[in-house]
């Protein structure tokens, strides 16, 4: 065993640790709610977590290690596989989810902020079990090693490596000149995000669990709801609707630009080219839908038009999934309005998924640069953003991406195809899954869920959802033959 | 605004003198016939041609040994749009006059879908004079070479050069096949060997049970990857029958392969190891063997061989943007459906008959993800993109990317366009699919190529998404440029 591989397993051995409490808070909801067998199998599940991770971090000491981009590949998509597999045990355990590969769907999907669920009667759950389940939306919307780098900044982590396989988005500012302070930044910011919304939330009548629930849903971007018709539950309250639709934004937005709120005030926010692409998309697909649907006379009142309209797009463009239409019943111009922002994404550092923003418009200023090289030859053009030329290195690897999405779309439908239904329900299953969206089309539409699909094609789409959340290239580089070639240079 | 007038009137007089022999060609077959009307509709646009090309040739003798203002790129993009623009009009005027009441859209979208090689058609076939169907067939034969001759002769003649309208994946071929020189002989080669082709199938379609007419307008539009032309519409007889079928995908695959691989063979007199032709048939083999396995797996046919039979004919119609089989794929199963709409997208070979992205740029475009898979494992290392052998430069490689992107780009803003027609977003993403890759069938509503389904704006629509697949997107695009119109 080498000196790396002994480090992944020790911080391994701690993130099992960290896992392990952050089972605490849905153990008290299930004591709360006097839900025993729940209550047993959290528990349980805690000290199989608690115990080996901290024999692990006796046995092996800390020193202080740099990670190279190849090891923090396994180490990170290790770390997800194997925690949202850990998650998953409590929801067999109980009962809750019989079936272990469906658990494994589920929390892949909580982890990844998806929101895909294979829950056809959600109420029928413990309350306790959908804590839970939500809960992975929260930690997984930030990051796991993120984190856990907050957490405890002794962990020995260090290096932009690791970040930049877990954040979203093609590059990670460096804010603070060490990793686990940016970590504890961010995560105070998230902080402040989930007290705001459940408590404005609870202002709009909901109940603390509710709103704690709903909460998690929209700052991890996720989607779970503990009830069926999502946040049509709460359908008759435009107030509740729009604050669940601002914080999806506010999630979706590059985290790091509000670190620069204090200084320069919200215009820091305004000045940012991809938060500007960011809000001129939203506005004009919802002013497309809003405008189809009153003029194709689906809901007549502007008003009801325009927060339908905005609902969708924010849940669908910060890829939370949460609905309160079913969209899939709107006319097709909508329906392709909303299409746009499923193959968009939110911005970079935020906790959207996606292929982002940002790399939306740094391609289509490659386009527009190789239009006007075709009249004006000879012209020298750079490509700016925020007024900074974009490296060339920077612009390879953000079509290399995209190039990269476009294929495993392919493929994935192609294997999801076998499975032997329509080619819509396969196409947005693959697509709302890579992207962590959650809902899509026809059967795995809005009012649908994903229990329809044989066990095999479940798994593919679990780990669509987590190569999704890592950006593609940390667990697929794991399948070419060149990973695991020993042969390091 | 000024421009090269000795560029107009060439151009002008090159597309108009050949365009008005054409228009004569069913003019007489329908004069033989009798139908008056219907020769007068071929007459009026034939001379008019004619007489335009004859004006602009006229011009273009006066002005020997004047010297010209320096052109510019913009102006032949001006004088190459314009002069597309007339012939697809001038086309259009046969299926207006000829008396069966065709509307101005669905004139212009049968112009435009021929000599685009889509073949679609917004009206029913039946009732409509064989002289007009003949004209349709003939179209799409000089649209499944035009493309490939303007693109390795009038735009180098124009000095739109390998940086402006031919880009990137041409150049390689030409490279592999060292013809570099003497486009204009290239061009003659090429042409007899497409009329070699065409003569070859059409022997070989007449001996089948066809008559002898729709043998010529199956060949006419087979070879030039347009599709089929089936007056009935109501069955799909002709792709039934296996001997039609074996013949028409194996002149389908024929036009779809790199022209310059036949040039090649007729020049050296042995085959040449082209790579673009042999990923193509790689591609082609996968996705064989892919649906045949799918087809059996789901217990869409029972047995091997047809399953095999029909999903190499599909393959085939598919991958070289013929669309003449998306009758029999009507109900495959969704793997099926999608490795087709893969095979659409990509297309044939980069200088052949079809359309679509290209196997050249595809090839391009799988490299690329290795080398980005490659480069996160080893970040320091530098690994160039090599196609058989030939280092791709990293302005070719960008080159190519952008084009990939854009024609992904402009397939979803078409699909918004489209979508205004409320047709479902299936019927609407293959609809757009169909026209930019010139297939102009596929699975669905589309399978017979009645675009009857979309109103007139849309199909109008359509017709110029057809347009910008079939010339490679960007002369297009560039003319709605905001810096193709900035004076600078």
């Amino acid at each position: 065993m080498n000196i790396t591989m002994k480090n992944i397993i020790r911080v391994i051995g701690v993130i099992i640790f960290v896992t392990g409490i952050c089972i605490a808070p849905s153990l008290l909801t299930a004591l709360i709610y006097h839900e025993v067998r729940s209550a047993v199998c959290f528990g349980a599940t805690m000290v199989c977590c608690i115990i080996p991770g901290f024999i692990i971090m006796k046995i092996l000491p800390a020193d202080s290690f740099k990670m190279h981009a190849r090891d923090s590949f396994l180490f990170v998509t290790l770390t997800w596989f194997l925690v949202s597999f850990v998650a998953a045990v409590p929801l067999t355990a109980s009962g809750a989810i019989p079936k272990f590969y469906d658990a494994f769907f589920e929390t892949c999907s909580g982890f990844s902020t998806t929101g895909s669920t294979i829950l056809g009667n959600i109420e029928a759950l413990p309350k306790s079990m959908l804590f839970w389940r939500s809960f992975t939306h929260w930690l997984g919307g930030m990051g796991i090693i993120v984190f856990t780098a907050a957490l405890m900044p002794s962990l020995g982590i260090s290096g932009q490596s690791i970040a930049e396989a877990e954040a979203p988005g093609p590059t990670m500012d460096k804010l603070t000149a060490r990793y686990s302070d940016t970590a504890k930044n961010l995560y105070l910011l998230y902080f402040g995000f989930t007290f705001a919304e459940t408590v404005l939330l609870m202002f709009g009548g909901m109940s603390l669990y509710d709103a704690l629930i709903q909460t998690f849903g929209t700052v991890g971007t996720g989607g779970f709801s503990n009830y069926g018709d999502s946040i049509a539950h709460w359908g008759n309250s435009p107030y509740i609707q729009w604050v669940i639709i601002i914080f999806m934004l506010m999630c979706g937005t590059n985290f790091n630009l509000y670190f620069g709120i204090p200084k320069h005030g919200p215009k820091a926010l305004l000045k940012d080219s991809e938060f500007r692409l960011y809000m001129a998309i939203v506005i004009a697909t919802t002013a497309g839908i809003t405008i189809e649907l009153m003029a194709r006379g689906i809901i007549t009142s502007p008003g009801k038009s325009l927060t339908a309209a905005a609902f969708q797009v924010s849940s669908i463009i910060t890829t939370t999934g949460y609905a309160t239409k079913n969209y899939d019943l709107w006319p097709t111009f909508s329906k392709m309005m909303l299409m746009i922002v499923f193959l968009t994404g939110a911005c970079a550092s935020s906790t959207g998924g996606g292929p982002k923003i940002i790399r939306v418009l740094v391609t289509l200023k490659m386009i527009r640069r190789s239009i006007a090289l075709k009249i004006h030859p000879s012209r020298v053009y750079t490509i700016k953003v925020n007024g900074k030329p974009v490296e060339r290195d920077v612009m390879t690897n953000i079509t290399n991406f995209i190039f990269f999405y476009i294929l495993v779309l392919f493929v994935g439908c192609i294997i999801i195809g076998i499975n032997g239904y329509d080619v819509m329900t396969t196409f947005s299953s693959v697509l709302t899954c890579l992207g962590n969206i959650g809902p899509g089309f026809n059967k795995v539409g809005p009012i649908y869920n994903f229990g329809f699909f044989a066990p095999w094609a479940k798994i593919v789409l679990a780990v669509l959802m987590i190569a999704g959340r890592l950006e593609l290239f940390a667990v697929l580089t794991l399948l070419s033959p060149h990973y695991w070639n020993s042969n390091k240079n | 605004m000024k421009l090269n007038n000795r560029l107009l009137y060439k151009t002008f007089s090159v597309i108009l003198l050949p365009l008005g022999v054409t228009l004569m060609i069913p003019m007489i077959f329908a004069f033989v016939q009798g139908q008056v009307t219907v020769a007068r509709a071929f007459l009026i646009p034939g001379l008019v041609s004619l007489a335009g090309g004859a004006v602009a040739l006229l011009f273009l003798k006066k002005r020997q040994g004047i010297t010209e203002r320096k052109m510019l790129i913009k102006d032949g993009y001006l004088i190459v749009s314009a002069g597309a623009v007339l012939l697809l009009l001038l086309s259009a005027v046969p299926y207006w006059l000829c008396g069966k009441h065709i509307g101005p859209v669905d004139g212009w979208f049968m112009s435009v879908s021929s000599w685009t090689t889509t073949g679609v058609v917004s009206i029913s076939l039946k009732g409509i004079p064989c002289a007009v169907i003949l004209w349709k067939a003939m179209t799409c034969w000089m649209g499944g070479f035009i493309m490939l001759a303007v693109a390795i002769t009038i735009f180098n003649k124009l000095g739109i050069n390998e940086q402006g309208l031919l880009s990137g994946p041409s150049s390689i071929s030409q490279q592999n096949a060292k013809v570099t020189a003497h486009f204009t002989g290239t061009v003659k080669i090429l042409l007899i060997f497409y009329v070699v082709m065409t003569i070859a199938e059409l022997i070989l379609l007449s001996l089948s049970d066809m008559s002898f007419f729709a043998a010529l307008l199956n060949t006419l539009s087979n070879v030039s990857t347009s599709g089929m032309i089936d007056v009935s519409r109501s069955s799909n007889y002709f792709v039934n029958t296996t001997y039609i079928r074996i013949v028409m995908s194996v002149f389908a695959l024929l036009a779809s392969i790199n022209f310059f691989e036949y040039y090649y063979v007729l020049t050296r007199h042995r085959m040449a190891k082209n790579y673009e032709v042999r990923s193509y048939f790689k591609i082609l083999a996968a996705a064989v063997v892919l649906i045949t396995l799918d087809l059996m797996f789901t217990g869409t046919y029972h047995s091997f061989f047809p399953a095999l039979r029909d999903s190499v004919a599909v393959v085939v119609s598919n991958a070289s943007t013929s669309g003449y089989a998306s009758t029999i794929a009507v109900n495959w199963p969704t793997t099926s459906l999608f490795i087709l709409l893969i095979l659409m997208m990509i297309g044939g070979c980069s200088v052949s008959a079809a359309s679509g992205i290209n196997v050249t740029r595809a090839v391009v475009f799988w490299k690329l993800i290795m080398r980005g898979m490659y480069k996160r494992i080893h970040p320091r290392s530098t690994k160039a993109v090599i196609v058989h052998g030939h280092k791709i430069s990293a302005g070719k490689a960008s080159s190519i990317t952008i084009f990939i992107m854009l024609f992904l780009m402009i397939i979803i803003l078409a699909a918004v366009v489209v979508s205004l027609d409320d047709k479902g977003l299936l019927t609407t993403f293959y609809a757009v699919i169909a026209s930019i890759t010139n297939t102009g069938t596929f699975s669905g509503t589309l399978a017979t190529g009645d675009y009857s389904i979309f109103s007139a704006p849309i199909r109008f629509f359509l017709s110029i998404l057809m347009v910008v697949g079939r010339v490679g997107i960007y002369p297009v695009v560039v003319l709605f440029s905001t810096s193709f119109w900035s004076e600078k």
